[in-house]
Protein backbone atom coordinates (compact mmCIF):
# COMPACT_ATOMS: atom_id res chain seq x y z
CA UNK A 1 0.00 0.00 0.00
CA UNK A 2 1.84 2.90 -1.24
CA UNK A 3 1.12 6.54 0.30
CA UNK A 4 -0.54 8.11 -2.38
CA UNK A 5 -2.97 5.17 -3.39
CA UNK A 6 -4.31 4.61 0.06
CA UNK A 7 -8.28 3.34 0.51
CA UNK A 8 -10.57 5.67 2.02
CA UNK A 9 -11.33 4.33 5.58
CA UNK A 10 -14.46 5.08 4.91
CA UNK A 11 -17.16 5.69 1.94
CA UNK A 12 -20.80 6.17 1.75
CA UNK A 13 -23.32 4.90 -1.33
CA UNK A 14 -26.68 6.25 -1.81
CA UNK A 15 -28.56 5.17 -4.74
CA UNK A 16 -28.62 8.50 -7.02
CA UNK A 17 -32.68 8.89 -6.99
CA UNK A 18 -34.12 10.61 -8.18
CA UNK A 19 -36.30 11.24 -4.86
CA UNK A 20 -39.06 13.47 -3.80
CA UNK A 21 -39.78 15.32 -1.09
CA UNK A 22 -40.54 13.31 2.42
CA UNK A 23 -38.43 10.19 0.83
CA UNK A 24 -36.45 8.44 2.80
CA UNK A 25 -32.72 8.23 1.47
CA UNK A 26 -31.15 4.78 2.01
CA UNK A 27 -27.63 5.37 2.35
CA UNK A 28 -24.96 2.57 2.87
CA UNK A 29 -22.04 3.01 5.04
CA UNK A 30 -18.55 0.85 4.85
CA UNK A 31 -16.25 0.97 6.86
CA UNK A 32 -13.10 -1.09 6.07
CA UNK A 33 -11.20 -1.35 9.26
CA UNK A 34 -12.58 -0.59 12.65
CA UNK A 35 -11.21 2.92 13.43
CA UNK A 36 -10.25 4.10 16.79
CA UNK A 37 -10.03 7.75 18.41
CA UNK A 38 -13.01 8.52 17.39
CA UNK A 39 -15.01 11.07 19.20
CA UNK A 40 -17.86 12.19 16.51
CA UNK A 41 -19.16 9.97 13.61
CA UNK A 42 -22.58 11.11 11.35
CA UNK A 43 -23.90 11.23 8.33
CA UNK A 44 -25.21 14.30 6.84
CA UNK A 45 -27.61 15.27 4.94
CA UNK A 46 -27.95 18.53 2.55
CA UNK A 47 -27.00 20.72 -0.53
CA UNK A 48 -24.35 22.54 -1.88
CA UNK A 49 -26.03 26.40 -2.84
CA UNK A 50 -23.99 27.91 -5.08
CA UNK A 51 -24.77 31.99 -5.17
CA UNK A 52 -23.35 34.72 -6.12
CA UNK A 53 -21.39 37.28 -4.33
CA UNK A 54 -19.77 40.69 -3.85
CA UNK A 55 -15.68 39.96 -3.16
CA UNK A 56 -14.77 43.80 -3.61
CA UNK A 57 -15.85 46.33 -1.72
CA UNK A 58 -18.63 48.20 -1.10
CA UNK A 59 -21.29 48.20 -3.91
CA UNK A 60 -22.71 51.63 -2.96
CA UNK A 61 -19.22 53.41 -2.26
CA UNK A 62 -19.19 57.05 -3.00
CA UNK A 63 -15.44 56.71 -5.17
CA UNK A 64 -17.31 54.01 -6.95
CA UNK A 65 -20.54 55.58 -8.06
CA UNK A 66 -20.78 56.00 -11.96
CA UNK A 67 -17.56 53.32 -12.68
CA UNK A 68 -19.50 50.72 -13.54
CA UNK A 69 -20.73 51.93 -17.07
CA UNK A 70 -20.09 50.48 -20.44
CA UNK A 71 -17.47 52.90 -20.65
CA UNK A 72 -15.27 51.94 -18.43
CA UNK A 73 -15.63 48.16 -18.48
CA UNK A 74 -12.42 45.87 -18.13
CA UNK A 75 -10.58 48.95 -16.05
CA UNK A 76 -8.81 48.29 -13.41
CA UNK A 77 -10.85 49.76 -10.06
CA UNK A 78 -14.16 49.69 -11.29
CA UNK A 79 -17.17 47.62 -9.96
CA UNK A 80 -16.74 45.57 -13.26
CA UNK A 81 -15.62 41.99 -11.81
CA UNK A 82 -16.58 42.07 -8.35
CA UNK A 83 -18.90 39.79 -7.77
CA UNK A 84 -18.04 35.85 -7.70
CA UNK A 85 -19.78 32.71 -7.77
CA UNK A 86 -19.30 30.78 -4.11
CA UNK A 87 -20.88 28.28 -2.74
CA UNK A 88 -22.06 27.29 0.72
CA UNK A 89 -23.09 23.73 2.59
CA UNK A 90 -26.28 23.95 3.58
CA UNK A 91 -27.01 21.47 6.77
CA UNK A 92 -30.50 20.03 6.38
CA UNK A 93 -30.24 16.92 9.07
CA UNK A 94 -28.15 14.45 10.52
CA UNK A 95 -27.53 10.94 11.79
CA UNK A 96 -25.41 9.54 14.51
CA UNK A 97 -23.11 6.45 14.22
CA UNK A 98 -22.57 4.56 17.28
CA UNK A 99 -19.33 4.58 18.58
CA UNK A 100 -18.66 2.47 21.12
CA UNK A 101 -15.17 3.64 23.21
CA UNK A 102 -13.97 6.10 20.68
CA UNK A 103 -13.97 2.72 17.99
CA UNK A 104 -16.08 2.69 15.30
CA UNK A 105 -16.34 -0.19 14.37
CA UNK A 106 -15.45 -2.16 10.93
CA UNK A 107 -18.61 -3.26 8.31
CA UNK A 108 -21.97 -1.85 6.59
CA UNK A 109 -24.12 0.15 8.23
CA UNK A 110 -27.35 1.53 6.49
CA UNK A 111 -29.27 4.81 7.85
CA UNK A 112 -32.17 5.89 6.38
CA UNK A 113 -32.43 9.89 6.32
CA UNK A 114 -35.93 11.09 5.74
CA UNK A 115 -35.96 13.97 3.07
CA UNK A 116 -37.93 17.32 4.45
CA UNK A 117 -41.28 17.99 2.63
CA UNK A 118 -39.94 21.89 2.03
CA UNK A 119 -36.43 19.86 0.33
CA UNK A 120 -35.56 22.27 -3.00
CA UNK A 121 -35.33 20.76 -6.10
CA UNK A 122 -31.61 19.66 -7.51
CA UNK A 123 -30.68 22.19 -10.03
CA UNK A 124 -27.58 21.79 -12.26
CA UNK A 125 -26.64 25.82 -11.36
CA UNK A 126 -27.88 26.23 -7.61
CA UNK A 127 -28.72 23.45 -5.58
CA UNK A 128 -26.37 19.97 -5.65
CA UNK A 129 -27.61 17.56 -2.90
CA UNK A 130 -25.37 15.27 -1.26
CA UNK A 131 -25.20 12.89 1.95
CA UNK A 132 -21.79 13.31 3.56
CA UNK A 133 -20.14 10.96 6.06
CA UNK A 134 -17.95 13.24 8.86
CA UNK A 135 -15.65 11.11 11.09
CA UNK A 136 -13.58 13.36 13.70
CA UNK A 137 -11.07 11.53 15.19
CA UNK A 138 -7.26 12.07 16.59
CA UNK A 139 -5.37 12.76 13.56
CA UNK A 140 -7.02 13.66 9.81
CA UNK A 141 -10.79 13.27 9.73
CA UNK A 142 -12.23 10.96 7.73
CA UNK A 143 -15.03 12.47 5.18
CA UNK A 144 -17.08 10.96 2.28
CA UNK A 145 -19.72 12.04 0.45
CA UNK A 146 -22.17 10.52 -2.32
CA UNK A 147 -24.58 12.78 -4.41
CA UNK A 148 -28.49 12.46 -4.99
CA UNK A 149 -31.29 14.08 -6.80
CA UNK A 150 -34.37 16.12 -5.27
CA UNK A 151 -37.28 16.67 -7.41
CA UNK A 152 -39.24 19.00 -6.47
CA UNK A 153 -42.92 18.84 -6.92
CA UNK A 154 -45.78 21.84 -8.12
CA UNK A 155 -46.98 23.68 -5.01
CA UNK A 156 -50.50 22.25 -3.71
CA UNK A 157 -52.86 23.85 -4.51
CA UNK A 158 -51.55 25.39 -8.32
CA UNK A 159 -51.67 29.08 -7.96
CA UNK A 160 -53.57 30.84 -10.24
CA UNK A 161 -51.74 32.35 -13.39
CA UNK A 162 -53.06 35.33 -12.26
CA UNK A 163 -51.37 35.39 -8.81
CA UNK A 164 -47.78 35.20 -10.03
CA UNK A 165 -46.14 38.36 -10.69
CA UNK A 166 -46.40 40.34 -14.11
CA UNK A 167 -44.01 42.77 -15.04
CA UNK A 168 -43.70 45.64 -16.84
CA UNK A 169 -43.56 49.15 -17.25
CA UNK A 170 -40.02 49.45 -15.61
CA UNK A 171 -38.35 51.49 -17.92
CA UNK A 172 -38.74 55.37 -18.25
CA UNK A 173 -38.30 55.02 -22.54
CA UNK A 174 -39.24 53.13 -24.78
CA UNK A 175 -42.65 52.50 -22.00
CA UNK A 176 -45.71 53.22 -24.24
CA UNK A 177 -47.69 49.50 -24.40
CA UNK A 178 -49.83 47.93 -21.21
CA UNK A 179 -48.99 43.90 -21.35
CA UNK A 180 -51.71 41.31 -20.41
CA UNK A 181 -50.03 38.15 -20.49
CA UNK A 182 -51.76 35.30 -19.35
CA UNK A 183 -50.44 31.15 -19.34
CA UNK A 184 -53.16 28.68 -19.52
CA UNK A 185 -51.75 27.18 -16.18
CA UNK A 186 -49.10 28.28 -13.45
CA UNK A 187 -47.14 25.15 -13.20
CA UNK A 188 -45.02 23.51 -15.95
CA UNK A 189 -42.28 20.76 -16.11
CA UNK A 190 -39.03 20.83 -18.27
CA UNK A 191 -40.26 20.34 -21.63
CA UNK A 192 -43.78 21.18 -21.64
CA UNK A 193 -45.38 23.87 -24.27
CA UNK A 194 -46.40 26.93 -22.44
CA UNK A 195 -49.51 28.38 -24.11
CA UNK A 196 -51.52 31.18 -23.49
CA UNK A 197 -52.54 34.42 -24.55
CA UNK A 198 -50.43 37.97 -24.84
CA UNK A 199 -53.04 41.10 -24.67
CA UNK A 200 -51.03 44.43 -25.90
CA UNK A 201 -53.21 48.21 -25.66
CA UNK A 202 -50.88 50.97 -26.62
CA UNK A 203 -51.15 54.30 -24.95
CA UNK A 204 -49.85 55.75 -27.63
CA UNK A 205 -50.45 56.78 -31.49
CA UNK A 206 -48.20 54.13 -33.55
CA UNK A 207 -46.27 54.64 -36.65
CA UNK A 208 -44.59 51.19 -36.93
CA UNK A 209 -44.88 47.60 -37.94
CA UNK A 210 -43.81 45.42 -34.83
CA UNK A 211 -42.95 42.07 -34.38
CA UNK A 212 -44.46 40.15 -30.95
CA UNK A 213 -42.03 37.35 -29.87
CA UNK A 214 -41.80 35.74 -26.57
CA UNK A 215 -38.96 32.90 -24.57
CA UNK A 216 -38.86 31.88 -20.83
CA UNK A 217 -36.36 34.03 -18.65
CA UNK A 218 -34.66 32.68 -15.86
CA UNK A 219 -34.03 34.95 -12.81
CA UNK A 220 -31.48 34.11 -10.06
CA UNK A 221 -31.44 36.09 -7.35
CA UNK A 222 -28.52 35.97 -4.40
CA UNK A 223 -29.20 36.82 -1.19
CA UNK A 224 -26.10 34.84 1.08
CA UNK A 225 -27.15 34.33 5.18
CA UNK A 226 -23.49 36.22 5.75
CA UNK A 227 -21.57 37.42 2.36
CA UNK A 228 -22.77 40.45 0.20
CA UNK A 229 -25.36 39.83 -1.66
CA UNK A 230 -23.72 40.02 -5.99
CA UNK A 231 -25.92 40.91 -8.93
CA UNK A 232 -29.31 38.77 -9.74
CA UNK A 233 -28.24 37.22 -12.88
CA UNK A 234 -30.94 36.31 -15.93
CA UNK A 235 -30.73 34.18 -18.46
CA UNK A 236 -32.94 33.18 -21.91
CA UNK A 237 -34.07 30.23 -23.41
CA UNK A 238 -32.90 31.05 -26.95
CA UNK A 239 -33.83 31.79 -29.60
CA UNK A 240 -36.81 33.05 -29.50
CA UNK A 241 -40.00 32.49 -30.69
CA UNK A 242 -42.19 34.68 -33.03
CA UNK A 243 -45.58 34.94 -32.10
CA UNK A 244 -46.63 37.59 -34.71
CA UNK A 245 -44.61 39.59 -37.36
CA UNK A 246 -45.98 42.59 -39.21
CA UNK A 247 -48.59 43.84 -36.33
CA UNK A 248 -49.88 47.46 -36.65
CA UNK A 249 -50.99 48.19 -32.92
CA UNK A 250 -54.06 50.55 -32.74
CA UNK A 251 -53.73 53.06 -29.49
CA UNK A 252 -55.85 52.47 -26.84
CA UNK A 253 -57.06 49.00 -28.84
CA UNK A 254 -56.36 46.04 -27.29
CA UNK A 255 -54.84 42.68 -29.84
CA UNK A 256 -54.56 39.73 -28.41
CA UNK A 257 -52.09 36.56 -29.42
CA UNK A 258 -51.77 33.67 -28.90
CA UNK A 259 -48.59 31.43 -27.80
CA UNK A 260 -47.20 28.62 -27.59
CA UNK A 261 -43.36 27.95 -26.19
CA UNK A 262 -42.10 24.98 -25.52
CA UNK A 263 -39.96 24.84 -22.07
CA UNK A 264 -36.65 23.31 -22.99
CA UNK A 265 -35.91 19.75 -20.84
CA UNK A 266 -32.96 20.97 -19.40
CA UNK A 267 -34.03 23.53 -16.88
CA UNK A 268 -33.55 24.22 -13.55
CA UNK A 269 -36.88 24.10 -11.76
CA UNK A 270 -38.06 26.84 -9.75
CA UNK A 271 -35.67 27.34 -6.60
CA UNK A 272 -35.91 28.84 -3.32
CA UNK A 273 -32.74 27.94 -1.46
CA UNK A 274 -31.19 29.38 1.68
CA UNK A 275 -28.25 32.04 -0.40
CA UNK A 276 -29.98 31.56 -3.60
CA UNK A 277 -32.83 31.23 -5.55
CA UNK A 278 -34.08 30.95 -9.44
CA UNK A 279 -37.90 32.36 -10.46
CA UNK A 280 -38.80 31.78 -14.06
CA UNK A 281 -41.00 33.93 -16.70
CA UNK A 282 -42.68 34.02 -19.97
CA UNK A 283 -40.93 37.24 -21.25
CA UNK A 284 -42.79 38.65 -24.13
CA UNK A 285 -41.25 41.52 -26.67
CA UNK A 286 -42.73 44.16 -29.16
CA UNK A 287 -40.07 45.67 -31.09
CA UNK A 288 -41.46 48.00 -33.19
CA UNK A 289 -39.86 48.09 -36.94
CA UNK A 290 -36.83 50.03 -38.50
CA UNK A 291 -33.33 51.26 -36.82
CA UNK A 292 -34.93 53.77 -34.65
CA UNK A 293 -38.01 51.15 -33.49
CA UNK A 294 -37.91 50.35 -29.68
CA UNK A 295 -38.30 47.12 -27.65
CA UNK A 296 -40.70 46.75 -25.10
CA UNK A 297 -40.75 44.20 -22.53
CA UNK A 298 -43.31 42.37 -20.12
CA UNK A 299 -42.82 38.96 -18.27
CA UNK A 300 -45.35 36.71 -15.92
CA UNK A 301 -44.32 34.44 -13.41
CA UNK A 302 -44.70 30.46 -14.24
CA UNK A 303 -42.98 27.56 -12.10
CA UNK A 304 -40.96 24.89 -12.64
CA UNK A 305 -41.39 21.48 -11.27
CA UNK A 306 -39.80 18.31 -11.72
CA UNK A 307 -41.55 16.30 -9.98
CA UNK B 1 -49.85 12.43 9.75
CA UNK B 2 -47.47 14.63 10.47
CA UNK B 3 -43.84 13.23 11.01
CA UNK B 4 -41.00 15.44 12.42
CA UNK B 5 -38.97 16.86 10.52
CA UNK B 6 -35.76 19.57 10.99
CA UNK B 7 -36.79 23.38 10.59
CA UNK B 8 -36.39 24.76 6.96
CA UNK B 9 -33.08 27.38 7.61
CA UNK B 10 -33.39 30.78 7.45
CA UNK B 11 -33.17 32.56 3.99
CA UNK B 12 -30.57 35.53 3.85
CA UNK B 13 -31.70 38.74 2.35
CA UNK B 14 -31.42 40.36 -1.18
CA UNK B 15 -29.02 43.35 -1.67
CA UNK B 16 -32.52 45.94 -2.12
CA UNK B 17 -33.40 43.88 1.32
CA UNK B 18 -30.54 44.91 3.08
CA UNK B 19 -30.57 48.96 1.71
CA UNK B 20 -27.61 51.04 0.97
CA UNK B 21 -24.10 49.27 0.83
CA UNK B 22 -22.32 52.40 2.49
CA UNK B 23 -20.26 53.10 5.80
CA UNK B 24 -21.31 55.42 7.92
CA UNK B 25 -18.62 58.39 6.64
CA UNK B 26 -20.50 57.98 4.05
CA UNK B 27 -23.96 58.75 5.05
CA UNK B 28 -22.93 61.59 6.68
CA UNK B 29 -21.91 62.90 3.52
CA UNK B 30 -25.00 62.17 2.04
CA UNK B 31 -26.84 63.46 4.90
CA UNK B 32 -25.08 66.46 4.62
CA UNK B 33 -27.45 69.56 4.42
CA UNK B 34 -25.61 72.47 3.76
CA UNK B 35 -22.66 73.14 1.20
CA UNK B 36 -20.25 73.67 3.91
CA UNK B 37 -21.36 70.21 5.83
CA UNK B 38 -20.86 68.56 2.77
CA UNK B 39 -17.07 69.99 1.96
CA UNK B 40 -16.24 69.21 5.85
CA UNK B 41 -17.86 65.50 5.23
CA UNK B 42 -16.28 65.27 1.99
CA UNK B 43 -12.47 66.41 3.31
CA UNK B 44 -12.97 64.12 6.48
CA UNK B 45 -9.57 61.63 6.03
CA UNK B 46 -11.91 59.09 7.43
CA UNK B 47 -14.38 58.47 4.54
CA UNK B 48 -11.56 58.72 1.83
CA UNK B 49 -10.13 55.71 3.77
CA UNK B 50 -13.34 54.27 4.30
CA UNK B 51 -13.53 53.61 0.34
CA UNK B 52 -11.28 50.20 0.84
CA UNK B 53 -13.68 48.97 3.07
CA UNK B 54 -15.40 45.17 2.09
CA UNK B 55 -12.12 44.41 0.31
CA UNK B 56 -10.10 41.47 1.37
CA UNK B 57 -7.83 41.09 3.96
CA UNK B 58 -4.29 42.38 2.08
CA UNK B 59 -6.14 44.42 -0.28
CA UNK B 60 -7.97 46.43 1.70
CA UNK B 61 -4.32 47.59 3.17
CA UNK B 62 -3.04 48.10 -0.13
CA UNK B 63 -5.78 49.77 -1.20
CA UNK B 64 -5.72 52.30 2.41
CA UNK B 65 -2.13 53.05 1.42
CA UNK B 66 -3.19 54.05 -2.31
CA UNK B 67 -5.61 56.24 -0.41
CA UNK B 68 -3.63 58.22 1.62
CA UNK B 69 -1.12 58.80 -1.27
CA UNK B 70 -4.16 60.32 -2.63
CA UNK B 71 -5.40 62.15 0.00
CA UNK B 72 -3.74 65.29 -0.54
CA UNK B 73 -4.57 65.56 -4.33
CA UNK B 74 -8.55 64.76 -3.25
CA UNK B 75 -8.15 67.92 -1.13
CA UNK B 76 -7.18 70.07 -3.95
CA UNK B 77 -9.88 68.39 -6.15
CA UNK B 78 -12.69 68.69 -3.10
CA UNK B 79 -11.67 72.72 -2.69
CA UNK B 80 -11.10 73.15 -6.38
CA UNK B 81 -14.98 71.88 -6.29
CA UNK B 82 -16.26 74.85 -4.46
CA UNK B 83 -15.94 77.34 -7.39
CA UNK B 84 -16.66 75.04 -9.75
CA UNK B 85 -20.64 74.97 -7.86
CA UNK B 86 -20.24 78.49 -7.66
CA UNK B 87 -19.52 78.65 -11.28
CA UNK B 88 -22.51 76.10 -11.99
CA UNK B 89 -24.90 77.89 -9.41
CA UNK B 90 -24.65 81.45 -11.08
CA UNK B 91 -25.43 79.67 -14.81
CA UNK B 92 -28.05 78.41 -13.24
CA UNK B 93 -29.52 82.01 -12.07
CA UNK B 94 -28.54 82.95 -16.01
CA UNK B 95 -30.56 80.81 -17.38
CA UNK B 96 -33.40 81.33 -15.25
CA UNK B 97 -33.55 84.94 -15.99
CA UNK B 98 -33.43 83.77 -19.66
CA UNK B 99 -36.00 81.60 -19.57
CA UNK B 100 -38.63 84.20 -17.69
CA UNK B 101 -40.08 84.70 -20.87
CA UNK B 102 -41.07 81.22 -21.47
CA UNK B 103 -42.40 80.68 -17.86
CA UNK B 104 -44.71 83.65 -18.18
CA UNK B 105 -46.02 82.29 -21.71
CA UNK B 106 -46.66 79.19 -19.87
CA UNK B 107 -48.58 81.14 -16.97
CA UNK B 108 -50.69 82.63 -19.50
CA UNK B 109 -51.71 80.05 -21.69
CA UNK B 110 -51.80 76.81 -19.86
CA UNK B 111 -52.27 77.90 -16.13
CA UNK B 112 -53.51 74.90 -14.80
CA UNK B 113 -50.59 72.89 -16.40
CA UNK B 114 -47.68 75.56 -15.40
CA UNK B 115 -49.45 75.32 -11.49
CA UNK B 116 -48.85 71.37 -11.17
CA UNK B 117 -45.29 71.53 -12.97
CA UNK B 118 -44.59 73.99 -10.00
CA UNK B 119 -45.85 72.15 -7.54
CA UNK B 120 -44.15 69.10 -8.70
CA UNK B 121 -40.83 70.14 -8.73
CA UNK B 122 -41.70 71.87 -5.18
CA UNK B 123 -42.27 68.32 -4.26
CA UNK B 124 -39.11 67.80 -5.69
CA UNK B 125 -37.18 69.72 -3.82
CA UNK B 126 -38.98 69.11 -0.22
CA UNK B 127 -38.30 64.85 -1.38
CA UNK B 128 -34.43 65.53 -1.58
CA UNK B 129 -34.47 67.84 0.95
CA UNK B 130 -35.86 65.50 3.56
CA UNK B 131 -33.74 62.62 2.34
CA UNK B 132 -31.10 64.52 3.30
CA UNK B 133 -32.16 65.55 6.77
CA UNK B 134 -33.15 61.46 7.38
Amino acid sequence: MGLFNRKKAATITVPEGPYRAADTVNATIEIDEALDKVTAAKVELGYVNVFRYRWAGRADAAFSQGNDSWATMGQVGTNHGSDKDGQEWVHVLEEPLTIAGGVLGEGVQQIGLRLPSWSPGSSKEVVQWQARLKIERGGKDVEAEAPLTVLIAAPEPQPATTDLPLIQGERAIANSLDFDIVTERSCYKPGEVVRGTVGVTSREIVMKKALVAGWFQRMQESHPVTKTPGEKIDGYTRPMTNIAKDVMLIAGQRSEFPFELTLPADVDPTTEAVHSSIDWFVQIKVEFAGATGAIERAQRGIIVYTA
Amino acid sequence: MTVAEPPRPERGTTAAERGPDTTPEEEKLAGATSWSARLVAAMNPKLVLSQAEGYPVGIKQFLQFCLIIVYPAWLVFVLLAWPIWLVGKAFEGVLWVLFWPVRALHKKNNPEEYAAFQAEQKAKKDAARAARSK
